[in-house]
């Protein structure tokens, strides 16, 4: 928006292959959500090319890139992005709902995913009515509900207490365990957090100032 | 997504988002339904003025005394002066008449009506037909014959399922034979019907009926004058004045000591105050229609940062463009259409219900004007339900979402 251009990320070479546990971690403003929304085809670069599956992501139409991020791509944001007038099982069901599936199963779909994320008895309660925590577990389940490839988080433990953040880490790696070959990708501020990964990628300024593989 | 699903989100967000829906239909309802009661009112004061002036022939001229002077009378004689082709050339039949409530009785039956003293030709001039006998005479007026015409309810009411001609009845104490039943006028707004009214030769009024009048026995309360034609009557209304001006030796400068009406400038004068009315009427209708149009942008306008938002937060989560500006689509004609409906049905109930309470004036529901009505705001509601839609589907979804 407006006429500032500014160049946020500058020749980032990155590769993040099927089944990858990343954190990217960096400094507030380094670019970190940027990438992501790259990552997740929420945003195009203006110069470069994003690969998705060795598909060129700006050679996609909208509707193909609508569908990549229904299907592939699940979506954790660092504001939670819920839809405040409907309940948290619908909220988590509106993707199962874009995808086409009938309405009997997406609602079994998207309860068995709020019951993943501890939150089976919140099921008609509307966003406003939970904790950010609990927030952030429905945004979770909605990442989710769709079984998709490539799991997005943004700072999704930036909201909660130590406690509660590492209940959702856990999360995350049993997801893992349970579908080896999804990819989780996160943006982090937390050092442990971060140290639970496999790779950790740390950004400055818009660039990769480190890419350590443990 | 299946056009049925994108119903049922259209529908959900309208219920979720109650206030909203509510204040989008409020502005269309009162849009719509303003201007079709307005229109119809105008109408109906049309119609109440026509059926009004449909009774008297337009070129009827009448003369009264002018109540500002003192003692100012008319008499019998002042309309044998008129009648006079040499004074008004263009008069072609004069009726004074005499007038007073009185009561009447007959068959058991007693009621107080409006008696009228005139002269035969009063019932020609004035096109009144009859349903049974007919007019008393010129004879009848010359001899002082105690006869009676009745108006229509008057009739019933004295002599309910039965013939009423030939009867013999009672005006206050004296006695006479019913001639004629005129036949039934209906309203005439507020001047008294002819069906409830009684006719009597004006010589009996004067002399035995109504003697103790102010102004004498040879008094008349007024003159009615029909014209030959409604072009000539300017000119009987000019020789009218003049002629009684020199009778009732008023110097110059001295004012008329009465007034003379004709219908054709009264219905002129009142015609084109209806017109007036009803392009006020017309006027107000569309400041409603704005207020409500404005109404509907606001609240529209107001709704799209928070829309804007959903949307990219539907779009992040999958959803194609095309399926987002249907659902907006679906979402405006729903409400617009409905709140459209509403407003109709609220006019109609407004007309109905003032139509049940009263009759003197029909307000009635103008095709056009629901047509306009519902068109405008529709469209208003439409265009903006949709903009927030077509604007943020063409968004990136981070954009959209990062909207405020
Ligand atoms: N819509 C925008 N318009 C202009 N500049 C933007 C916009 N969004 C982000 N930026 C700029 O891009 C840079 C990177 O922003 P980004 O949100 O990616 O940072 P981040 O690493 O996620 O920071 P944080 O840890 O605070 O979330 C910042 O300098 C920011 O000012
Ligand atoms: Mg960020």
């Amino acid at each position: 928006m407006g006429d500032n251009s500014l160049t946020v990320l500058h020749g980032v070479d990155l590769m993040i292959r099927a089944g990858e546990y990343v954190a990217i971690i960096g400094p507030s403003g380094s670019g970190k959500s940027t990438l992501m929304n790259v990552i997740g085809c929420l945003d195009k670069p203006t110069t470069g090319q994003y690969r998705l599956n060795q598909q060129d992501v700006s050679q996609l139409s909208e509707k193909e890139l609508a569908r990549q991020r229904n299907k592939n791509i699940g979506f954790v944001f660092q504001r939670f992005n819920l839809l405040g007038k409907i309940s948290a099982q619908r909220n988590v069901e509106l993707p199962a709902q874009y995808a086409g599936i009938p309405l009997s199963q997406r609602r079994a779909l998207s309860q068995r995913a709020m019951e993943e994320v501890g939150l089976g008895d919140r099921l008609d309660h509307r966003p406003l009515e939970l904790s950010g925590g609990q927030q952030q577990r429905v945004a979770i389940a909605r990442a989710l509900v769709n079984r998709p490839n490539i799991l997005l988080a943004d700072e999704p433990t930036g909201a909660l207490d130590s406690k509660t953040g590492k209940e959702i880490m856990d999360l995350f790696e049993s997801l893992q365990v349970q579908n080896p070959s999804m990819t989780i990708i996160l943006v982090t501020h937390d050092h442990d957090v971060a140290a639970r990964a496999k790779r950790v990628v740390s950004i400055r300024d818009g660039l990769i100032a480190s890419d350590i593989t443990n | 997504m299946s056009l049925l699903e994108i119903f049922r989100t259209a529908f959900e967000s309208l219920t979720t988002n109650k206030l909203r829906t509510l204040l989008t239909m409020l502005g269309i309802v009162i849009g719509v339904a303003a201007v079709v009661i307005l229109l119809a009112m105008g109408e109906g004061v049309q119609l109440y003025i026509d059926k009004q002036f449909a009774g008297f022939g337009s070129n009827l001229i009448t003369i009264t005394p002018n109540l500002k002077v003192p003692d100012a009378r008319l008499t019998i004689d002042d309309s044998r002066a008129i009648a006079d082709k040499v004074n008004v050339p263009n008069a072609r039949r004069v009726v004074p008449s005499v007038g007073g409530e009185l009561k009447i009785s007959a068959n058991g039956n007693s009621i107080s009506r409006n008696i009228n003293g005139v002269t035969a030709e009063n019932f020609a001039m004035r096109n009144i037909g009859f349903i049974q006998g007919s007019s008393f005479s010129q004879t009848d007026v010359e001899n002082h014959n105690r006869v009676a015409v009745l108006g229509y309810k008057v009739a019933q009411d004295l002599f309910p399922n039965q013939i009423a001609l030939g009867q013999n009845i009672l005006i206050d104490s004296l006695p006479a034979r019913v001639v004629g039943v005129t036949e039934r006028k209906g309203s005439q707004g507020p001047s008294t019907s002819t069906d409830d009214m009684i006719f009597v030769p004006i010589t009996v009024a004067q002399e035995k009926l109504l003697s103790n009048r102010p102004g004498g026995v040879k008094s008349v309360s007024s003159i009615t004058v029909e014209a030959d034609s409604a072009a000539t009557s300017n000119q009987a209304v000019n020789d009218i004045a003049k002629t009684l001006r020199v009778r009732h030796n008023l110097l110059a400068g001295q004012t008329d000591d009465f007034q003379v009406q004709d219908q054709a400038s009264l219905l002129s004068s009142l015609s084109s105050i209806v017109n007036i009315l009803q392009i006020f009427l017309a006027l107000i209708g569309a400041i409603a229609l704005l207020v409500g149009g404005i109404g509907i942008m606001n609240i529209m306008i107001v709704n799209v940062t928070e829309r804007t938002r959903e949307i990219g937060v539907r779009k992040a989560i999958g959803a194609d463009p095309a399926t987002i500006r249907l659902q907006f689509l679906i979402e405006a004609i729903v409400v617009t259409c409905l709140a459209g409906v509403l407003g109709i049905v609220l006019s109609w109930l407004c007309v109905v219900i003032t139509n049940s309470v009263q009759t003197t004036f029909t307000p009635v529901i103008q095709p056009d004007a629901v047509a306009l009505a519902f068109g405008v705001s529709v469209f208003i509601g439409i265009v903006f339900g949709l903009y927030p839609a077509i604007r943020a589907s063409n968004m990136e979804p981070v954009e959209a979402l990062r909207y405020e």
